[in-house]
């Protein structure tokens, strides 16, 4: 059958992929493993976002300090239990960011749309504050050094170990992003954000549906923030205030509900400082404004819904 | 009237006012199991109102409803879908961004039997699920006729055809009771014989209680098993069909005294 | 001294009631939230300080410029960016207000860097004492002008016939369009109106809390004392302004300084939890 053969061919391309990213290090510079590593991580936390936005219809401001709480908490365990293999610390910040995001969305979600953003900005930056406030803890505004992670003797000091990490866990995550997205769960998902009234008239527990989207979502945002601590290895408040609005511009510009788009996006919008460097600099925010701009106005659906449109442009011209 | 038939849902002195005004009006009412049951009245007779009381949407503010010798007054829309009743909606209320199938699909949420980390890893369990559920879904559309465009988009049909989808839906729900709002509203002549055929084949074949609102009078008449009248959120007759077709109250309701025209 | 702390606060309150009453009358006159807002008023204040300090030119021609600027800059969005976008979905329009927001401070930290500058004082004087209180002019001349200002948009909305279209707009835009109304000329003037008491707030606050590109993040807070006090009506902006504004400058005396900037979203969730509608909201029930 057609089917079957396109998914097969589409499950090899995607290892093979895979096969060359964790090959990567061998050959290439510490810098670009490093971008590299960063591009992905913010492609996790977006595709969080991506899943509650593109699902759920919820818009959540509060990304950044699941991402932040995330990264500490993780970084914070780390160094009260050396001991610990990170594959334990990466599960246990995962189910951490998932109860926050339970705690925050359970009064949060009561709310419609533009009030439940503020509240979730609200509880957001309300997180970065309580930061700075217990900073014997977290290092406040100074900054708190983050321990490598370790599995039993071996300690993955090295950039190259780090940037391997984090590809085996954005393919976990996509891959489990895929799946929800195909199952009962992801339907519902949807239901609910094209139609919350008929949705409930066909037995979906609207309430728990949009809690559990939301719990997601943070955990997603919670990992990608302890993997963003192991690369860095330093940690300070303000790294993640400023992220805000960046999520949104990813997820614009890679398109709002597609599995891929969190990815695309964030390869596009972290490679352009990369490519203005020298001549933008100083405005970074000028090219920004003016992309997200040009996108709404022009591709509302990000790359991948002009991609889409090009295909089924070409494919009705085909046919005619 | 003796009927040896089990009620499958009671409105007991059913209630609820918006703002000054009460739009339904301690309503009493009684559905037996595979009947076809209408209730009919003027715009604003508060019909849209009951259904939305007892499907959920709305909580009263007084009296009872059960379902199935449940009291359900309390109950949130999506507990009551779990317990059997399926609806459509007055003026559609259906997944835009979806395909006719995909919104069948919707209504096999309950039916579906993973969980959350099943899904995660998209087992074997998923897949048969998935398989099983889309069967019916199947099954159902050709029930329907509508197999021939699954896959289409709900927003490039046309309007009956969005309806049929919509009652699709709710029976994909496999409710024992459906609660359909004005489902003929828009029909042509010959779209609503069909309807009137379908919903028959739904009770006889599915054994699926009705309860319908309508305006269609033909319609109403040549297919409900009994039918009650709303005027100002109360009832103004119950009935056979042809009791009140002759009741000269209903006559008032839908056409006012006849001193009044001045 | 509780006094001395109170007229901070509604000082700083009325900075947040000005911000707050333009923001919500943009978003009752054309649906959108306006997350470039902060930015209007930085860029506008930014402009006043270039004719007062680099071009040393006096308070009352500058003023008006400023002032003309800012609802050019704020016409120019609408009828450029929003719009197009108004027909659009939410996200889009929300997208395309976070893109301005980008540019304008793109712009200024182009034009001007990101440094902080000194605004030169309007109300001249360090203390004024009265008895045992100490009043700054500063805050004396921020509370009578807003209270002035409030006053003019009042009788502006109520006692004339573009006023009282503006408002029959914000209520019911289709109704108001059969009445006559040109709506996109009272989109216009809307934005114009929030971006001219956006830069009258940014020309108050900026001699007390120096000028720089991070003046713009004042939106948010905007928007959460629009919440607080309600968010459909204007009025409530500006109450929930001044709690703001007074809460924030007394509470800080029993709560450590690293907690201070909680405050604003501690008010935010009370009221979100308590009174979604704000303080002067209505509930709505949605029908079916």
């Amino acid at each position: 059958m057609q089917n079957a053969k396109k998914k097969e061919r589409k499950i090899i391309s995607l290892v093979i992929v895979v096969i060359l990213l964790l090959l990567a290090p061998l050959f290439i510079s510490n810098y670009i493993l490093y971008l590299a590593g960063v591009i992905m991580i913010m492609a996790i936390v977006a595709q969080g976002l991506n899943t509650m936005i593109g699902w759920g219809a919820i818009f959540s401001f509060g990304q950044p300090g699941f991402m932040a709480f995330g990264a500490y908490f993780g970084a914070i365990v780390s160094r009260q239990f050396p001991m610990l293999p990170f594959p334990i610390i990466l599960i246990v910040t995962g189910m951490a960011s998932a109860l926050i995001g339970l705690v925050i969305g359970f009064p949060c979600l009561r709310l419609r749309g533009f009030f439940l953003a503020m509240a979730t900005y609200g509880f957001s930056s309300a997180l970065f504050v309580l930061i700075n406030f217990f900073n014997n803890l977290t290092g406040g505004n100074e900054g708190m050094y983050v321990s490598p992670p370790t599995f039993g003797p071996l300690v993955l000091g090295s950039i190259e170990a780090i940037f391997i990490m984090i590809v085996l866990i954005g393919v976990i995550a996509q891959f489990f992003v895929s799946n929800i997205s195909k199952s009962k769960t992801g339907h519902a998902w949807r239901s609910i954000r094209d139609g919350e009234i008929a949705a409930a008239s066909l037995g979906i527990n609207i309430a728990r549906e949009k809690l559990k989207l939301f719990t997601f979502g943070s955990c997603l945002a919670g990992v990608g923030g302890v993997l963003y601590a192991y690369l860095i290895g330093y940690l300070q408040a303000d790294f993640f205030s400023s992220m805000g609005l960046s999520f949104f511009l990813i997820l614009v510009v890679g398109g709002i509900g597609t599995i891929w788009g969190p990815l695309l996006g964030s390869v596009m919008i972290l490679l352009i400082p990369q490519v203005f460097g020298g001549v933008f600099s100083q405005s970074m925010n000028l090219v920004y404004g003016a992309i997200l701009l040009i996108f709404v106005l022009v591709a509302p659906k990000g790359f991948l819904g002009l991609f889409e449109s090009l295909i089924t442009s070409v494919q009705s011209r085909r046919k005619a | 009237m003796n009927n040896t038939k089990d009620s499958i849902l009671t409105l007991q002195d059913i209630s609820i006012r918006f703002g000054g005004i009460k739009a339904v009006n301690h309503l009493n009412l009684d559905v037996k199991e595979q009947e076809i049951f209408a209730i009919i009245g003027p715009n604003g007779a508060g019909k849209t109102t009951a259904f939305n009381i007892i499907s959920g949407l709305y909580r009263a503010q007084e009296g009872t409803v059960l379902f199935s010798g449940t009291d359900i007054t309390q109950l949130l829309p999506h507990q009551i879908a779990h317990l059997g009743m399926g609806r459509t909606f007055q003026n559609l209320e259906l997944f835009t961004l979806m395909t006719v199938e995909d919104n069948l699909m919707a209504a096999r949420h309950m039916h579906t039997k993973t969980n959350f980390w099943n899904e995660l890893v998209r087992n074997n369990k998923v897949k048969q699920e998935e398989d099983r559920n889309r069967e019916k879904v199947h099954h159902i559309l050709s029930f329907l006729k509508l197999q021939d465009i699954a896959n289409k988009n709900v927003t490039d049909l046309g309007f009956p055809l969005q309806k049929r989808v919509e009652l699709g839906r709710a029976l994909a729900l496999e409710p024992k009771l459906l609660l359909l709002d004005e489902p003929a509203a828009g029909l042509n002549f010959v779209e609503t014989s069909e309807l009137s055929q379908l919903i028959l084949s739904i009770r006889k074949d599915l054994g699926i209680t009705v309860l319908l609102i309508e305006h269609d009078m033909s319609m109403v008449m040549s297919i409900s098993d009994r039918i009650i009248v709303l005027d100002y959120g109360k009832e103004i007759c119950l009935g056979l069909p042809e009791e009140i077709q002759n009741d000269a109250r209903v006559v008032e309701a839908y056409l006012g005294k006849r001193d009044s025209h001045a | 001294m509780i006094l001395e702390l109170l007229i901070d606060g509604l000082a700083v309150g009325s900075i947040y009631a000005l911000v707050s009453m333009g923001l919500v009358l943009v978003f009752q006159a054309t649906g959108t939230l306006n997350f470039a807002h902060g930015d209007i008023m930085m860029i506008s204040t930014f402009v006043a300080y270039a004719l007062l300090v680099q071009l040393g030119l006096p308070f009352f021609v500058v003023i008006p410029i400023a002032l003309c600027f800012a609802a050019a800059v704020a016409m120019l969005s609408e009828r450029l960016v929003v719009r197009r976008l108004i027909s659009g979905s939410g996200p889009a329009i929300i997208m395309g207000t976070l893109g301005l927001s980008y540019i304008l401070q793109g712009i200024a930290s182009s034009v001007w860097s990101d440094d902080i500058f000194a605004f030169p004082k309007i109300f001249k004087g360090n203390y004024i004492t009265i008895g045992n209180i100490r009043l700054v002019p500063q805050n004396i001349g921020v509370v009578v002008t807003t209270i002035i200002i409030i006053v003019m948009l009042h009788l502006f909305l109520t006692k004339t016939k573009i006023g009282t279209g503006l408002r029959a707009l914000t209520q019911n835009r289709v109704a108001a369009s059969l009445m006559g109304v040109r709506v996109t000329r009272m989109y216009a003037l809307a934005w114009a109106i929030g971006g001219i008491l956006a830069a009258i707030a940014g020309i108050l606050l900026a001699p007390t809390l120096f000028l720089s590109t991070g003046m713009s993040e004042i939106t948010f807070t905007a928007i959460m004392c629009a919440i607080i006090g309600g968010f459909g009506k204007i009025y409530g902006a500006v109450i929930g302004g001044y709690l703001v504004g007074i809460f924030s400058s007394i509470l800080p005396v029993y709560i450590p300084t690293e907690l201070q900037a909680i405050i604003p979203f501690v008010l935010l969730m009370v009221v979100l939890f308590i009174k979604p509608t704000g303080l002067l909201g209505k509930k709505t029930i949605k029908k079916v």
